[in-house]
């Protein structure tokens, strides 16, 4: 087989891979590969979750009046922007349109950041309530005083005390485990958006060689994919 | 002139190679050559095979008399360490990131695995874990067991938490490793390498992958949710917050029994290649043994729970487990037989490596034997937890993998390091160590049916003649290791220039330089019928297996 | 377009359509309003089951479209689906057991009311 001379060689074409095409599909099936991981490594905490939702629902009925589906409805459509303007990153990538490849790399990064903003308020409030996972979990008055409104606006008879629900604190500890573990991929996902900015700029992605856009943006899609049953499992409990 | 040397990666006579392309310490810890990768993994795992086995002869020394040597919470210490450091430091990453990343590239033609940067992080991130078991040692110990079980893990002081980080980082380790050879696999083999042209070693490597990047992220999730159930009691494992500790055995066993398949498939790559190149005949049924690769990966996810008989699962899922664990024999024993029927009128030389494999033979069958008791239930019940447990697996585990592991590393060392080892003192090795073994296990099935639980300290006086047997095979066992390993070392210094190809083997590592110079080939060698031997005829004078009439029209330049 | 003079080997972007990447947003965006406002009554059982298919719907449009699974290599599609069949086995399994001897914790609870700490 003829190998290339040095002179043709573009140089963003590791010395190992014969054609861009076999770098490209190397990398797209390690990402898809690492991304298969990444399901199974979710799927432990899926598996505790839908154990103690089956055998426990009270707890997660009890629980739900804690979480405030507004705040899970804006981070959804958040991220769903953000995946949307991925998508077409690697669109212009492909166009070799470095204008809105930035732009959309931008709006990514933004609402990446937004979304752990919206985050990190709703954690505050709970930490505010007392209302940490598993042996921490010590809900006070504040605590309290939100579950009964929201009962009472649901019609039932408000509370003495919260000792009253049991294992609430198993609910908290999924709770976290979960939004905290897709928070922890949200980091993730700014330093892998961060640094593909700075390679966008100085102008590294053609038509032959977007891989690494191709790569973050399968990452960022699986990240929302995540959230898109974590919204319903969370925030949208009967 | 030398018209049958090939010519794909000859050194074109400056003595340049691999080994000497570059220098300096930082050449080697910032590679990203898979061969000095692989040369990295093929010490750091020898020198945690020595640490595990120094901590199990502190056992066997524990168990030569009924009430102990040391003190029981050191005993303890001891057999989980001896177990943590064999499972996660040596017996997972052994073979695939030692033998692995060395050959599978040059099988395969290819310059490199597809991702050598990922690859370094790999071994990084197995001497980050390597680290935090030396933490381990250093910070008071662990005496879960490698099984960290709860609640036991969740509720003692020591400090598991480095432990359980640890594993989790080997963990990522061993993913990446999967990761890179799947796709190495798929998308670096040259033109016209069908799957089925493929050396059987690269078929194995390839199902052991699929079982690292399946498993091993659910063993990921485990360990990060034990390591926060300890240290904020999550009450998701911790019965005594309202959590299941069956749960985490079901989760701890969906990786930790596939990954015993991660430890046995390349194994058998091992043996495959092992019986092919020394009965200079193509392994009998080739794609059944390749299927069977497949199988065994496929099967290993469903038979988790025959770990956990009595450990408080249900009768439903004992029986649904039993049941399935009686398939996956099937593809082991194909492999077996197949094996078998390679030797049949074939062209038997009896050097180091093959001498390893036979004894493969031999002691995998035992192990896969006594496993079917285990996996029966109603046997199980009175075995679990016995030493008959503790002798099956450690004949698969050592009698097994380790075996294959030596026979894989007298087979391509002289590859890795140019170098011939004494003939003498491989064989001595290999006698050395399958007596040690047998002395120290075999005693140990009577002594489990008997009825001796496994991971006591202290035992009643009438097994007291058994464990000394034990005891004395393992120091055997011991003496022998130590003989191979320093045959194989030694042979750096003092071996004599190895040729291209020692033992006449047909894939496409025998082919380069030895040792093979930086880029593996300057061009990939042309593709060959699988296992076709022969064109391969031996040269008494180079000591080399030259190939003959190679094609025309791979005439390079 | 611009790739039919490509040399063997170049030509790999294959963009997707504006439009298309526009209905995707748009029919996900109807999807959270919609599973959203279903969650809003009380439909009993099959409340699960409705933001778990919507959910799923979601999920397979972000997988085919914006992850392009829809023209990508059939070993990339087959992972993928590998992957969340292999989640479903373990999930299956697991769970399965679990709901055979759940009855004795519940028992062991019953009978044992202090062995757990008390939390809260």
């Amino acid at each position: 087989m003829s190998s290339s001379t040095h002179e043709d060689r573009p140089e963003w074409l590791a010395h190992f891979f014969e054609t861009p095409e076999q770098q490209f599909e190397a990398g797209k099936l390690g990402m898809w590969l690492f991304l298969v991981t990444e399901v199974l490594f979710f799927s432990g905490l899926f598996c505790a979750y839908a154990y103690y939702r089956s055998h426990h629902p009270e707890m997660f009925v009890d629980a739900h009046f804690f979480l405030s589906t507004k705040m899970g409805a804006i981070n959804t459509v958040v991220l769903i922007l953000s995946s949307f303007t991925m998508a077409t990153a690697v669109r212009n990538a492909q166009m070799e349109n470095r204008t809105w490849l930035i732009r959309n790399l931008v709006i990514t990064l933004v609402c990446a950041f937004g979304f752990l903003v919206i985050k990190a308020m709703e954690y505050t409030h709970k930490f505010h309530s007392g209302l940490f996972w598993g042996r921490s979990y010590a809900p006070n008055e504040v605590a309290l005083e939100e579950y009964n409104t929201a009962i009472v606006a649901a019609g039932r008879e408000p509370l003495a005390n919260l000792s009253q629900l049991p294992d609430l604190h198993q609910f908290f500890s999924i709770y976290y485990c979960m939004t905290g573990l897709h928070g922890i991929h949200v980091v993730l996902g700014i330093v892998a958006i961060g640094l593909l900015l700075r390679r966008a700029i100085r102008g590294d992605f053609n038509r032959h060689y977007f891989t690494a856009v191709d790569g973050v943006g399968l990452y960022w899609h699986l990240v929302d994919l995540i959230w898109i049953f974590l919204f319903p499992l969370m925030y949208l409990i009967h | 002139m030398d018209t049958h040397h090939n010519d794909h990666g000859s050194d074109h006579g400056d003595g340049s190679n691999y080994l000497n392309a570059t220098s300096g310490i930082w050449s080697w810890m910032f590679t990203i050559d898979h061969k000095r990768i692989g040369v990295m993994y093929t010490f750091g795992t020898i020198g945690a095979m020595m640490l595990g086995g120094l901590f199990a002869l502190l056992v066997r020394l524990n168990l030569w008399v009924p009430d102990g040597v040391f003190d029981n919470n050191t005993y303890n210490q001891f057999f989980t360490l001896h177990g943590a450091v064999m499972v996660f430091l040596f017996v997972i990453p052994g073979i695939p990131g030692a033998l692995g990343n060395f050959v599978l590239p040059l099988m395969l033609g290819a310059k490199d695995v597809a991702f050598p940067k990922i690859n370094l992080l790999s071994l990084w991130l197995w001497a980050i874990g390597a680290l935090f078991f030396v933490a381990v040692l250093v910070t008071g110990g662990i005496d879960t067991g490698w099984t960290f079980y709860t609640p036991y893990s969740v509720t003692n002081d020591s400090s598991m938490v480095f432990a359980v980080l640890g594993a989790f980082i080997l963990g990522f380790s061993s993913i990446f490793t999967g990761l890179n050879f799947i796709v190495t696999v798929h998308r670096m083999r040259p033109k016209g390498m069908g799957w089925f042209n493929m050396p059987l070693f690269v078929w194995g490597i390839y199902s052991t992958a699929v079982i690292q990047v399946l498993a091993t992220p659910v063993l990921g999730i485990t360990l990060l949710m034990l390591a926060v159930e300890k240290m904020a009691g999550l009450g998701i494992f911790d019965p005594s917050l309202g959590g299941d500790a069956v749960l985490f055995q079901h989760f701890f066993w969906f990786y930790s029994h596939p990954a015993v398949y991660i430890m046995i498939l390349p194994a058998m790559a091992i043996i495959s290649e092992l019986m092919a190149t020394f009965s200079r005949k193509k392994v009998f049924g080739y794609t059944l043994v390749a299927y069977s690769s497949i199988a065994i990966a496929a099967f290993g996810f469903l038979v988790w729970g025959h770990h956990m008989f009595t450990s408080g699962q249900s009768a439903w899922a004992g029986l649904v487990f039993s049941t399935l664990t009686f398939s996956i024999s099937i593809p082991s024993a194909i492999k077996v037989f197949n094996w078998l029927s390679t030797m049949y009128k074939g062209s038997v030389r009896l050097d180091t490596p093959m001498w390893y494999a036979l004894a493969f033979l031999w002691m995998f069958t035992i192990g896969g034997l006594t496993g079917m008791f285990l996996g029966t239930m109603g046997t199980d019940v009175h075995l679990h937890d016995t030493y008959f447990v503790v002798s099956h697996f450690h004949y698969v585990m050592v009698g097994s993998i380790m075996f294959a592991f030596f026979g894989g590393l007298h087979y391509w060392w002289p590859k890795m390091f140019g170098k011939m080892y004494n003939e003498f003192m491989g064989k001595l090795g290999a006698v050395l160590i399958f007596l040690g073994f047998n002395v120290t296990f075999f005693p140990q099935f009577v002594m489990g049916s008997r009825g001796m639980p496994r991971r006591y300290a202290n035992y009643l006086p009438e097994f007291q003649e058994l464990h000394q047997v034990s005891t004395v095979g393992a120091f055997i066992l011991g003496i022998g290791v130590a003989v191979g390993v320093w045959t194989l070392f030694s042979s750096i210094f003092l071996g004599k220039k190895a040729p291209d190809n020692p033992w006449g083997g047909t894939s496409m590592e025998w082919e380069t330089a030895t040792p093979p110079i930086e880029h593996n080939f300057h061009d990939t060698p042309s593709v060959k019928p699988v296992y076709d031997f022969s064109p391969l005829v031996y040269n008494e004078a180079t000591g080399n297996w030259d190939r003959i009439a190679e094609e025309s029209g791979d005439n390079h330049g | 377009m611009h790739h039919s003079e490509e040399k063997p080997g170049y030509d790999l972007g294959h963009p997707a359509s504006m439009k298309m990447l526009w209905s995707i947003f748009g029919a996900l965006l109807v999807l959270t309003v919609l599973t959203v406002a279903v969650a809003q009554f009380n439909l009993g059982a099959i409340d699960f089951s409705i933001a778990m298919i919507i959910a799923t719907v979601k999920a397979t449009l972000v997988a085919v479209y914006f992850m392009h699974l829809n023209h990508d290599k059939g070993v990339n599609r087959l992972l993928f689906i590998g992957a969340i069949l292999f989640a479903g086995l373990f999930l299956a399994i697991a769970l399965g057991d679990v709901s055979e001897y759940h009855h004795e914790i519940e028992q062991h609870r019953i009978d044992n009311p202090d062995y757990m700490k008390k939390v809260g």
